[in-house]
């Protein structure tokens, strides 16, 4: 995975999550009040493997 | 009759622009019609030789080497990108209002993020959410405002020195970081691991986190340890 790459598709996933995250508490399982770690999560891993391959590209 | 040729007599002669000169354009100033040879570019758009912007045709760096101590124009310190106008006092002094030192240096989504930071802190004081940690909170905010006026002074003294300055400078270690270790991701990862467990209730933060000074003593305890192996190296050194 290119750095380019990576940036590209780092906020449609956000936003992905978002929506599964919104849809779960919409449907009742899980409030969002609960889940919303699920974001923190999935940005910190984005910026990780940003992290990684540049270093990797470098 | 193909659209290309409006005119009939100037189709059958495109290469004599001197018989009849092709028009570029008309002066932005004074409307007059413009071929290639006349056309003065400036500021983006074009003007005829009359009505062209002064400081576009008189550039003054090559004109003042004869006598550059009596000229400010060609003092050597200043680089091209400084900014005079930056007055760092007043930096420091807008920075007291949240965000709008950020502001001052032209930082809008920086001075955005302060003021949701400062914004989020004393909501969170203001209601009860804060069970416990109002001390904790108070400090940080405390902390954080004296830290955006103190920001607000030194990127207003970069700006003014001509040093570039990032959007996010001093904020985040945004780029540039590939070599050290990774805190800030890991970080962001390891909080909402933890803030995942205690909302699905596998794991109760609020047990241990009741115990958050002892951070305080840890942080106070490694810095004096620091302190004396460091000052220890010195006085092996000399």
């Amino acid at each position: 995975m290119t750095p380019g790459l990576l940036c590209a598709v780092r906020g449609p996933v956000m936003l992905i999550t978002l929506g599964v995250l919104l849809s779960i508490d919409h449907f009742g399982t899980v409030s969002f009040a609960r889940t919303w770690p699920v974001l923190l999560i999935v940005f910190g891993i984005f910026k990780l493997a940003e992290r990684s391959s540049v270093r990797s590209s470098q | 009759m193909s659209p290309e040729e409006p005119k009939p007599e100037a189709a059958p002669e495109p290469e004599a622009p001197k018989a009849s000169p092709r028009v570029v354009g008309y002066c932005r100033a004074c409307g007059k019609p413009l071929d290639e040879t006349n056309v003065r570019n400036a500021h983006g758009t074009i003007y005829c030789e009359e009505h062209i912007p002064v400081q576009q045709t008189v550039p003054p760096i090559p004109a003042m080497p004869e006598s550059p101590y009596t000229s400010p124009y060609t003092a050597p310190v200043p680089p091209p990108g400084a900014n005079h106008d930056a007055s760092p006092g007043l930096a420091f002094v807008l920075g007291l209002i949240p965000g709008v030192g950020a502001i001052y240096n032209g930082q809008y989504a920086k001075g955005l993020v302060h003021v949701i930071i400062i914004g989020l802190t004393i909501s969170i004081l203001s209601n009860d959410a804060a069970r416990g940690f109002e001390p904790l909170l108070g400090l940080l905010l405390a902390g954080f405002w004296a830290y955006m006026a103190f920001e607000a002074y030194h990127t207003a003294r970069r700006r003014q020195q001509g040093l570039v300055v990032d959007e996010f400078s001093s904020l985040f270690p945004m780029r540039g970081g590939a070599n050290k270790f990774p805190a800030a991701p890991i970080l962001l990862i390891v909080l909402g691991v933890i803030f995942l467990l205690n909302n699905l209730d596998l794991f109760q933060v609020e047990r241990i986190i009741r115990y958050w000074p002892v951070l305080l003593i840890g942080l106070g305890v490694y810095m004096l340890y620091a302190r004396m192996s460091g000052s220890s190296e010195n006085g092996g050194a000399q």
